[in-house]
């Protein structure tokens, strides 16, 4: 006797919907063959001048779409990761390693860059120059040890290197993507990166293609501090009344949530020596730029702490980690003390 | 990037490509530019880009004129902000006036995001990052052109009171530009305002330890600057 299963129109659509999803994937093109054709972006037609003469680009992308700018915190020669491999094997400490889809996008090495603007264009390098900027923010550079208490300010004794080891030790896992995750093909509102969290898995973190290629490294970092903040401490937006960022909002500053932390990174950033090795003026620049935006745009109510009250944050790290962050909640001044544990 | 030399050299038509025109004066303008731009994140740490940032500072006025459109008219991406920074790396008094009118741009709305998507618009992020910029780069004028310190100086008190996504950041410039100076201002601006002339310091009982750590890093950083530079770059 055959048994012949009968199945649900509804369930046959599906199966036929994940066959051809699954059959997608498996030619799913790396996340680089997203990007402008370099001939087609700006820096390469300024590189390619020939005797002052610039042979204007066909695309217009370069005139509207972010894709087609000079990403100039990416270049090669900038990020000193590019020369050696303890570097790399550093970055990839801060969950990389443990991240699933990297495998997908190594068309070429992760210090594979475009000739004519020396930008490093693969995700993964892109990735790293974000993460330069949290590791090369202080002197120690890959020597700082991130592996001691969070309370050790002995130790972390400036918010740039508590910030470096806050990140590495509450991430478990960092994955690629090549989703651009927007709300509509074309839309400029879209998400840069996603952390899944709970109390029984391991928590992740996803970068999107806008990680890679719509920001600058200095947001890429910030964007980091900020993610991680999300991930093993499960502080999550619980914003997005009447607020820029909407779903992206924090409801105050003393919630001391991802956007707070992501100032203070921003913060610390900004009060370096201004002869810094590595944080150069246009970086210096764009980390007050994206302070006062966030400082605009991410809290439902009105943030009171401003940059020039932050100038000692790289002094006394634990005041901030301990009182800043929580400071302009009257009633509950010192929840924020379970973050040095 | 040198859409904005291009528009030096090259008429620009909005439908598309342009074509090339002969004018010889405007390439080394290009070229200039060019070095500007790319070599940005390095700075005046480049001998290359601090020549080719004096050459355009004598061409400030065309490269302003130039670059306005592109300032004014495009939506936010990274690149108008790098261009509002660069403009506070050369320009002349014209370059004010257009970081202002860039400020008074009204600001477009944020465009929505699902709910609990945690999407944000980017664009919205570079416009709005771009108009702070703004104010930066109109200090920054200060810094290599001397002779329109009191304008600038005008400008950023106006801001400070008139402009209020950008009043934070007007004050933080201010009080870097005028340094103890800074204090004078105080009767310009009304009592909501007087925090900002009130530098923050940290309770008391923070004091003993914030002196010893600012000897400890001022010590570091001198060892590190008799050391030379420890991180790895190449030039």
């Amino acid at each position: 006797m055959s048994a012949r299963v009968k199945l649900d129109p509804r369930a046959k659509a599906l199966l036929i919907a994940a066959a051809i999803a699954a059959f997608v994937y498996m030619f799913m093109p790396s996340c680089a063959l997203f990007l402008a054709d370099e001939d087609d972006t700006l820096c390469h037609a300024l590189a390619a001048a020939e005797a002052g003469v610039v042979e204007w680009p066909v695309d217009e992308r370069w005139h509207s779409d972010p894709l087609g700018g000079c990403h100039v915190f990416d270049q090669v020669m900038m990020n000193p990761w590019c020369l050696s491999q303890a570097s790399q094997d550093h970055l990839r400490g801060f969950g990389i390693a443990q991240g699933h889809n990297w495998g997908d996008f190594e068309v070429g090495d992760a210090a594979t860059y475009e000739s004519a603007g020396s930008e490093v264009n693969e995700p993964l390098g892109r990735t790293f120059n974000g993460y330069a900027n949290l590791v090369y923010a202080s002197v120690e550079g890959i020597e700082l040890d991130r592996g001691r208490s969070l309370g050790d300010f002995e130790y972390y004794d400036t918010f740039l290197k508590w910030a470096n080891a806050f990140v590495s030790q509450k991430t478990y896992r960092v994955n690629g993507s090549c989703v651009r995750n927007c709300q509509t093909v074309g839309s400029s509102s879209c998400a840069i990166a996603n952390t899944v969290t709970g109390a029984f898995r391991n928590d992740y973190i996803d970068l999107f293609q806008t990680f890679y290629y719509d920001i600058d490294s200095v947001w890429r970092a910030s964007t980091v501090v900020h993610e991680v903040r999300h991930a093993r401490d499960q502080v999550l937006h619980i914003g997005g009344t009447g607020c820029p960022r909407r779903s992206a909002c924090d409801r105050k500053w003393s919630d001391a949530g991802s956007n707070t932390y992501e100032m203070l990174w921003l913060a610390a950033y900004y009060w370096t020596p201004e002869d810094h090795p590595f944080i150069t003026p246009a970086r210096r620049s764009r980390a007050q730029a994206l302070f006062a935006t966030l400082r605009h745009g991410s809290f439902d109510d009105p943030v009171q702490w401003e940059l020039s009250d932050l100038d000692l944050i790289n002094e006394i790290p634990e005041f901030y980690v301990y009182q800043a962050a929580c400071s302009e909640d009257p009633d509950n001044p010192h929840r924020c003390l379970f973050l040095a544990n | 990037m040198i859409l904005f030399a291009g528009l030096v050299a090259i008429p620009y038509s909005s439908g598309g490509v342009a074509e090339p025109t002969s004018q010889l004066d405007e390439r080394p303008l290009d070229r200039h530019l060019y070095v500007v731009v790319s070599q940005m994140d390095r700075g005046a740490r480049s001998r290359e880009f601090r020549e080719s940032l004096a050459f355009v500072s004598a061409h400030a006025d065309q490269v302003v004129a130039a670059w306005s459109g592109l300032l004014l008219a495009q939506p936010g991406t990274f690149r108008k902000w790098q261009l509002a920074y660069l403009v506070g790396e050369f320009g002349d008094e014209s370059a004010i006036t257009l970081l202002r009118a860039l400020i008074d741009e009204p600001l477009p709305s944020a465009q929505q995001a699902r709910e609990g998507s945690h999407m944000i618009d980017l664009a919205y992020t570079e416009d709005v990052a771009s108009r702070i910029q703004a104010v930066m780069s109109i200090a920054r004028i200060a810094s290599h052109r001397p002779e329109l310190r009191d304008r600038i100086v005008s400008e950023l008190v106006a801001l400070g009171r008139d402009v209020p996504l950008v009043k934070s950041t007007a004050f933080f410039e201010l009080h870097k530009l005028l340094g103890s100076d800074f204090q004078t201002l105080r009767g310009y601006f009304g009592s909501e305002d007087a925090h900002h002339f009130d530098g923050f310091m940290p309770p008391p009982e923070w004091q003993a330890l914030l002196q010893r750590r600012t000897q400890e890093h001022r010590d570091k950083e001198w060892e590190r600057r008799q050391e030379g530079e420890p991180v790895c770059r190449r030039e």
